[in-house]
């Protein structure tokens, strides 16, 4: 386009001036606004997983890491199967406590938001509260219910029910799936009670004046719009377990999660680029996850 | 053309049931003090288009919310053909509700939102096909089924809400200000629309408006609303014709309202408004000496620009001329009182200017005498005053 600004009155010439300053300032500023968190990420986010990626591709001579170039790390990982038995576990594991807290997720959210008024607040309030206190002072809290002079013994003794204390409660399976529902279940609440209450009340109306009693009307409305809830809560709560090693060591009776194999070897044998290529691992299962979340279409929803 | 979708014919035996579809028995409702709706009774019939007209909150919402299921009345009866519906869900009454928002179900498409009811009904699947590309035919949306409503303009969705509550057959459709939404030729066009379904279904409609001219030019009775009370019921022309009372000659249309004492009645009745001068209004059957309340309609009134030789005119000045293509409005005072005149604008451009001093008159017919005294009126002449 051809500009005559020799044309233009002085005052126009200027304003375009001004213009031209502000348009070069407007990307300085989103420079300013976006650098930042994007340095953050690249710096503290990607570039360590990158690094970490690399390494499961170095190896270990004499206890010393060695940038060689290798896939060993793996090979052995495929090839010994007590490897994919933990990782196995691991999914079947935080797969349980992803769906339980769903269980129990739906239908707090579903009766905060439509059966409260005046306390609802107050009770969302009441599951965010948790998150305020120190993670491994929510563990302990389950050592001392679940432990042989616990809570939960002490009741079960007192209403007579067993006559010794269970000491099979603590330090199992069981423990480590109640503790890692209890800490995590937030997690699923905050995004699934998100998604309920914006659904707008004239869609029960609408759902119930179709003819619709209250059960078809959870089914076919409120399921569907809670599911991106669902979904992002999915994601949280399965991931959180699947990488959580402080649960099943405080909690467990010494079954291995992928967490724990991974914080041995950084922290116990010293090998680091066996851990980095078990560290992966969840990785793929979380990205596998992710690609079939994705295909559903349900991201564009979060 | 074909009407796949009629009103059932399931009438409940008993005398009534040939008129009344739904039936109000002293129904109210409260929300704390607030009176949303006073005991109220009414009855419309079955295959009438029925208008709620008010002022917000004036209880119109609340009148179908209660008829819907969706509220309980305080106090009173809800029948729906004849059957007590009074605390019946809204899934077990035979009425279903266009809302207000349309409340379409955003993760559905136009034909899932469509075949909700017969889904829930588990209606089977061909069939609901069929009966879903009917009403699409119907409200004039095919090949929009696999649309989400996101992707419709206003008055698509508009239609989907519609065609979804038609499907169902129920005897009676509510309808909340439905066309609130659009622009005005959208809505002219919607509002032929909706009368065209209601003919070819036969249902009943309960429409609600906050617009007197949709609910004169669409209904076969209105309702006036007032702060919870149904302030007068009738067919659009005895409404605006006979106004019971100054609220509604002042809110369905512009009135003029004088207050006068009436001082001789024979055949003719005279009425002296103070400052005005004496007025005829063509009913008889008043009292010599009474105050009265009296209403005359704009374009009742004929402005002469020269000096008028018939009698009881009344001569004023021009305050205001505003032209609106078609007719022309002039305010004209006379004495303390301004006059709302509608003249048609058969001669090109306004017959009179600002500060020309003309005469006014209409006919004694034209004159309406509110019913009840003007001691009845005194809290509605204070609303239509503020309407005016
Ligand atoms: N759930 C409620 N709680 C308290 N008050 C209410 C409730 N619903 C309605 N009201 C009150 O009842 C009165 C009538 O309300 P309603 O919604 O029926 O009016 P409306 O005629 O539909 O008005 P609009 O034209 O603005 O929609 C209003 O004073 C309103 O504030
Ligand atoms: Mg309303």
């Amino acid at each position: 386009m051809a500009t005559y600004e020799g044309a233009l009155p002085r005052a126009v010439t200027a304003r375009r001036a001004v213009a031209r300053q502000v348009r070069a300032h407007r990307r300085l500023a989103l420079a300013l606004v976006l650098g930042p968190p994007l340095i953050w990420m690249a710096g503290f986010y990607l570039g360590p997983l990158v690094y970490l990626l690399l390494e499961s591709l170095w190896q270990i001579q004499n206890y010393n890491v060695v940038q060689v170039w290798t896939l060993a790390n793996y090979t052995q990982i495929f090839s010994e199967p007590v490897w994919l038995d933990v990782l196995r576990r691991t999914v079947v594991m935080a797969s349980l406590v992803t769906l339980s807290a769903i269980v129990l997720a739906l239908p707090l959210a579903y009766f905060l938001v439509r059966y409260t008024r005046r306390w609802r607040h107050l009770l969302y309030l009441a599951v965010l509260i948790p998150l305020w206190s120190s993670y491994l002072v929510r563990v302990f809290a389950w050592k001392t219910i679940l432990g042989r002079d616990g809570l939960l013994n002490t009741f079960l003794i007192g209403i007579h029910v067993v006559h010794q204390p269970i000491s099979a409660l603590l330090y199992s399976n069981t423990a480590v799936y109640i503790t890692l529902l209890q800490i995590w279940l937030p997690y699923m609440v905050i995004p699934v009670y998100a998604a309920i209450e914006r659904i707008p009340p004239s869609l029960y109306e609408a759902s119930s004046d179709l003819g619709a009693r209250g059960w078809r009307t959870i089914l076919h409305v409120v399921w569907p719009l809670a599911f991106p809830g669902i979904l992002a809560g999915s994601i949280f709560v399965f991931s959180l377990s699947m990488g959580d090693f402080i649960t099943p060591l405080l909690m467990g009776n010494g079954t291995q999660f992928i967490g724990n194999v991974i914080a041995d070897q950084f922290g116990i044998a010293y090998n680091y680029p066996f851990g980095a290529a078990l560290a992966i691992l969840p990785l793929i299962v979380l990205t596998v996850f992710l690609a079939i979340a994705r295909r559903f279409g349900v991201l564009e929803a979060l | 053309m074909v009407t796949p979708i009629r009103a059932p014919d399931n009438r409940a035996a008993g005398p009534e049931s040939e008129t009344a579809d739904v039936r109000l028995e002293g129904a109210s409702k409260r929300f704390g003090d607030v009176w949303a709706l006073r005991p109220t009774d009414l009855e419309i019939a079955r295959g009438e288009f029925f208008s709620l007209l008010g002022a917000s909150g004036s209880g119109k919402t609340t009148t179908l919310r209660l008829i819907g299921g969706f509220e309980e009345p305080s106090a009173g009866r809800i029948y729906l053909q004849n059957r007590d519906v009074t605390s019946a869900a809204p899934y077990d009454r035979p009425v279903n509700t266009v809302f207000q928002d349309y409340a379409l179900f955003p993760h559905m498409t136009v034909a899932e939102n469509i075949g909700y009811g017969l889904k829930v009904k588990r209606v089977e699947r061909k069939e609901r096909a069929r009966r879903v590309g009917d009403a699409l035919d119907l409200v004039r949306l095919s090949g929009l089924d696999r649309r989400r409503p996101s992707q419709l303009s206003g008055g698509q969705r508009q239609r989907v809400a519609l065609a979804r509550a038609l499907i169902n057959t129920p005897a009676v459709l509510l309808l909340d200000e439905p066309l609130g939404a659009l622009d005005l030729k959208l809505r002219r066009e919607m509002q032929l629309e909706l009368k065209r379904i209601q003919r070819e279904v036969g249902i009943t409609f309960i429409y609600v408006t906050h617009d007197q001219e949709e609910a004169m030019s669409m209904a076969d009775r209105i309702a006036v609303m007032r702060d919870g009370t149904l302030e007068q019921v009738g067919p659009p022309s005895t409404v605006y014709e006979h106004p019971a009372n100054a609220f509604v000659a002042g809110f369905v249309g512009v009135s003029n309202i004088l207050a006068g004492r009436v001082i001789a009645c024979d055949g003719v009745c005279r009425i002296e408004v103070p400052g005005i001068g004496p007025i005829l209004a063509a009913t008889a059957d008043r009292h010599v000496g009474e105050e009265v309340l009296i209403a005359v309609r704009p374009e009742k009134i004929q402005i002469h620009p020269d000096s008028w030789a018939g009698s009881h005119a009344l001569r004023g000045r021009v305050a205001d001329v505003s032209y609106a293509g078609a007719f022309t409005r002039y305010d004209v005072t006379v004495g303390d009182q301004s006059f709302a005149v509608l003249a048609q604008n058969q001669a090109a451009g306004p017959i009179a200017v600002r500060g020309e001093d003309v005469d006014l008159s209409w006919a004694p017919d034209s004159t309406i005498i509110l019913p009840g005294s003007v001691h009845d009126h005194s809290r509605g002449l204070q609303a239509s005053s503020a309407t005016a």
